[in-house]
């Protein structure tokens, strides 16, 4: 992707700017991974931008993709497919990294596509299944429900923080 | 709204405090040292200690802070009887008022957590009490002729107390002004800010040579009577009636040709402070108030009064009276003033401590220096700002990506194969702009070291008393810079071994004289710059590390397996860095616990650097910390393995080989090794290491580059050599501090991050993957 394109990419996305803290309560970025719909918080979403040329490090599980350089920033990347131990997919132009902040550290999500910002009442969201304990399921905040459609909601920090040490041997 | 600026105030406050405190305690100690080696107290080092203290209590009592307030007016009262002459400054004193200073300090953390300075209530009444303890016993006996002047002063600091106490009566006042006139008030402070300095400056020069004092005075004058009139302009009811009050004062100086007194100049000074302090509460969006308008007010009216009397129209001179009380005789009253009258020089002569031609050679050589500073003076002003090192860092950033868009322009492809003559002087021009930009943008986040040297007179001068040992301390290289934020992480490690210097290394001074070395220790801390990386070299001349009570311990603890018959001296003394060791039997205040060194070498390595000892037995210890220049511009090579594009520092690298197959050996094991004339390197095969597909396989076909750390060599197999750059080290975030090998990385001209290698862990990295196969 050109630089022109990634501008563009980030002007549309930019949410920094008009958004303050009110107006981002009960409002998530959805995001596509394989079949299903994912969100995550807005008020951690620094901006969007288009996947590419990623410098991979040594040492680093699979999911840590490697770094970028975001405007003079190197983030490190999260491949959230490879977090999620599905299949890996080869990236094309529909492929995004979300860039997210948290504790003030950035870093890049690798996710299929993105879709749109919405508002989730909190009547519309129902807490995680409990029926596996898998891994993934400790990611998830909830499940919330708009239009018809089910998003899977992830607790952001658990997904980047949680047992971060301990996978990355 | 409100709180927010009372915050803001308070930071302010901390910070300039913190600096003040800094300055003022190495002035404390070098007036100290001053007087114990001349017996003479320094009144310009005492000066500014007693403004320190005179500048805090205002600013504290503004904003509420009572305890600061009370606790340096306490010692603010103590320094004046120094100032004045009254008592002479000795070693408890200024332990006292390091105490002081201390307690303050701590004050200005409690301010950082809680926002107010509510707590140690009992250690601050135990140090006041002390500090009136020491106030009496130093007033105890003051000189006749002073008695009067003495009790005043101490009226005006009961008053100055006074005023202190009442405290923020302005910033909730509705200033109505100050939003519709906002910029001539804003063009008002620059100016008012600027008569203030100059009058400051021209005073403080008065002070050094009070010879052309009318030329001076008259520019005070006007400075005064502008800045009266704008602050009636701008209806600034106090900052006018106190500058008009000066002006008045001024005026009678000026009209009468009369000389300024030192203790006329400290009036003055005080004045200006109070000016200042009602300016800067307009900068901020107050109403131009200020504390202590009476109390400045009255010290004028002093001032004005003993003026007057001087012309013979006012009341009578401080000598008159006390001649007319029967307190002084006349000869004494003569004598007194014969003495007032006299310059320095000439109580010097008198007292017998110089004689004449010295003292001609030393004005000499002042009035030489006054015309060298004034001259400086005047080419520098206002010569640092305060900024977030936040916007700092963005602008770094921000340059680091001029320069790669300034890349995508001019290597356009769309411009490729057009002659375009003019185009490329621009670009030329463009480039030299650039790159220069870039070279400040990085040297801003460079600092000296020496605010961080000069803490540590500090901790020797209070260890050296606590362990009873005399020593001298000399700081080499202060003006070393480094990044802001190394700074930070070498203070510890630098306490902790001026500490070990100061407790363990240097011997007793009776030992030290037994030995037949002066009896006062050396502890020299050093800095320079030495290839990419800065050294800092902290060596005593005491009794040197034990050998064998090292390798002792070290056996006792375990940390020595084998025959210790190998190892070198340097091996030896690096136990002192293990955890918990230490060969002290016992555990003193200052240090034997062995937790020292242990953290120099965790902050060390934090940083990327290294630490070696040196030291021989009755000679001394020195020890060297090496630390990279980190976030500094490195330059480095850039080689192609595979798709990725790794940065190694051009510093390790010893030289680049296209290897020929027979100089190639593999050991039983899989090891390659090459011999490059007789020398034989292992060879570290990049791609294999990071898990990646490379160009060659075979070695000859690609090249080898020679690495060597710590001298320790490896042979780096790549596919090929792009070329040399000076590259900006960019760290890795912290979800990826695992990576051994990589530095850190940096940003390519293409926009692309190439990674830097880092030798030391990459050879270790490498061995253990050997030793994993095997």
């Amino acid at each position: 992707m050109s630089e022109s394109q990634r501008k563009e990419i980030n002007d549309d996305f930019d949410l920094e700017d008009d958004e303050n803290e009110d107006t981002q309560e009960g409002k998530y970025l959805s995001f596509r991974i394989g079949g299903e719909v994912y969100g995550i918080e807005i008020r951690h979403v620094t901006e969007i931008v288009g996947i590419q040329k990623i410098t991979e490090v040594p040492d680093m599980p699979q999911y840590m993709k490697g770094v970028i350089n975001l405007r003079g920033n190197v983030i490190p990347v999260v491949d959230v497919r490879l977090r999620f131990h599905m299949q890996p997919r080869d990236y094309d132009d529909r492929t995004c990294v979300i860039v997210v902040n948290i504790n003030d550290a950035s870093i890049g999500l690798v996710v299929d596509a993105v879709k749109e910002v919405i508002s989730i009442l909190p009547d519309q969201i129902s807490p995680a299944p409990s029926v596996s304990k898998g891994e993934v399921t400790r990611y998830i905040k909830g499940i919330g429900r708009f239009d018809g459609e089910v998003i899977i909601l992830l607790a952001i920090d658990e997904l980047l923080y949680n047992n971060q040490i301990k996978v990355s041997l | 709204m409100f709180k927010d600026m009372e915050l803001e105030f308070f930071r302010v406050f901390v910070t300039e405090s913190r600096e003040l405190i800094e300055e003022v305690e190495l002035q404390l100690i070098a007036t100290h040292e001053e007087a114990e080696r001349t017996g003479v107290v320094d009144a310009s080092g005492i000066n500014g200690v007693f403004r320190l203290f005179h500048t805090m209590k205002g600013s504290a009592g503004s904003l509420g802070l009572n305890n600061i307030a009370s606790l340096t007016h306490k010692a603010e009262t103590l320094l004046d009887l120094f100032r004045s002459g009254k008592a002479s400054l000795q070693s408890e004193h200024v332990d006292l008022l390091m105490e002081a200073i201390d307690l303050t300090r701590g004050y200005l953390d409690l301010i950082d957590k809680n926002n107010s300075d509510k707590g140690r209530e009992d250690e601050r009444e135990a140090i006041e009490k002390r500090l009136s303890e020491a106030i009496d016993s130093a007033s105890g006996k003051p000189p006749a002729a002073d008695k009067k002047m003495n009790t005043n002063n101490q009226n005006d600091n009961e008053k100055r107390q006074s005023s202190a106490q009442i405290f923020k009566p302005e910033l909730t006042r509705e200033n109505a002004h100050s939003e519709t006139n906002r910029p001539i008030v804003e063009q008002f402070v620059e100016e008012a800010g600027d008569i203030l300095d100059k009058s400051e400056k021209l005073l403080l020069e008065l002070e050094k040579s009070p010879s052309g004092s009318h030329q001076s005075l008259r520019e005070i004058f006007r400075g005064m009577h502008s800045f009266k009139g704008n602050c009636g302009f701008l209806g600034l009811e106090m900052l006018e009636n106190l500058s008009h009050k000066a002006e008045t004062v001024l005026e009678i100086f000026v009209d009468n040709q009369l000389e300024l007194a030192p203790e006329h100049l400290m009036t003055f000074l005080i004045v200006i402070d109070s000016l200042r302090q009602g300016v800067g509460n307009l900068a901020s969006g107050g109403p131009g108030d200020f504390e202590g308008l009476k109390m400045v007010e009255d010290l004028l009216v002093q001032l004005e009064n003993s003026l007057n009397t001087e012309e013979g129209k006012g009341p009578k001179k401080l000598g008159q009276i006390l001649l007319e009380e029967g307190a002084v005789s006349e000869e004494q009253l003569l004598g007194a003033l014969e003495k007032q009258r006299a310059t320095i020089g000439e109580v010097l002569v008198d007292m017998g401590a110089t004689d004449h031609d010295t003292v001609e050679m030393a004005l000499k050589k002042q009035s030489e220096q006054t015309a060298k500073t004034s001259q400086q003076d005047k080419v520098i002003k206002r010569s640092d700002i305060r900024v977030d090192l936040q916007k700092l860092d963005k602008l770094v950033n921000l340059v680091g990506e001029l320069v790669i868009a300034e890349t995508m322009v001019t290597r356009n492809p769309d411009l490729r194969d057009l002659v375009l003559e003019s185009f490329d002087r621009a670009v030329h021009h463009l480039r030299r702009v650039t790159s220069e930009l870039q070279d400040v943008a990085m040297s801003v986040r460079m600092i000296p070291l020496a605010m961080t040297f000069q803490k540590l007179v500090r901790v020797v001068h209070d260890l050296s008393r606590k362990v009873k040992k005399k020593v001298k301390l000399t700081l080499l290289g202060e003006e070393t810079e480094v990044d802001k934020t190394m700074t930070e992480q070498i203070a510890d490690p630098l306490l902790h071994m001026v500490r070990n210097s100061v407790d363990h290394g240097l011997e007793s001074s009776e030992e030290r004289l037994r030995l037949g070395k002066p009896e006062t220790g050396k502890i020299t801390i050093e800095a320079r710059y030495e290839g990419g990386e800065v050294w800092i070299i902290v060596s005593d001349d005491g009794r040197g590390l034990d050998r064998q009570k090292i390798l002792d311990k070290a056996i006792e603890r375990g940390l020595l397996k084998g025959d210790p018959g190998h190892l070198s001296d340097e091996e030896i003394y690096a136990f002192i860095f293990e955890p918990g060791f230490s060969t002290t039997a016992s555990v003193s205040e200052v240090s034997g616990r062995g937790v020292g060194m242990d953290v120099v070498k965790k902050n060390i390595e934090k940083l990327k650097g290294r630490i070696s000892i040196r030291s021989k037995p009755g000679q001394g210890t020195s020890i060297y910390l090496q630390i990279p220049l980190t976030l500094a511009i490195i330059d480095g090579m850039l080689v192609k393995v595979g798709n990725s594009q790794y940065t190694i520092p051009l510093l390790s690298i010893r030289e680049s080989v296209r290897p020929l197959a027979k100089s190639i050996t593999v050991t039983p094991e899989g090891e390659e090794i090459v011999r490059i004339r007789e020398e034989m390197i292992p060879v570290v095969r990049l791609h294999k290491l990071h898990g990646k597909a490379s160009k060659y396989t075979e070695l000859h076909e690609g090249i080898l580059v020679i690495v060597e750390d710590q001298g320790r060599k490896a042979a780096i197999f790549v596919d090929e050599i792009l070329g040399q750059q000076q590259t900006v080290i960019k760290g890795l975030s912290n979800f990826l501090s695992s990576a051994r090998g990589i530095s850190g990385c940096t940003i390519l001209g293409d926009g692309a991050v190439s990674l830097i290698l880092d030798i030391g862990g990459l050879i270790e990295k490498a061995s253990d993957e050997q030793l994993r196969i095997i």
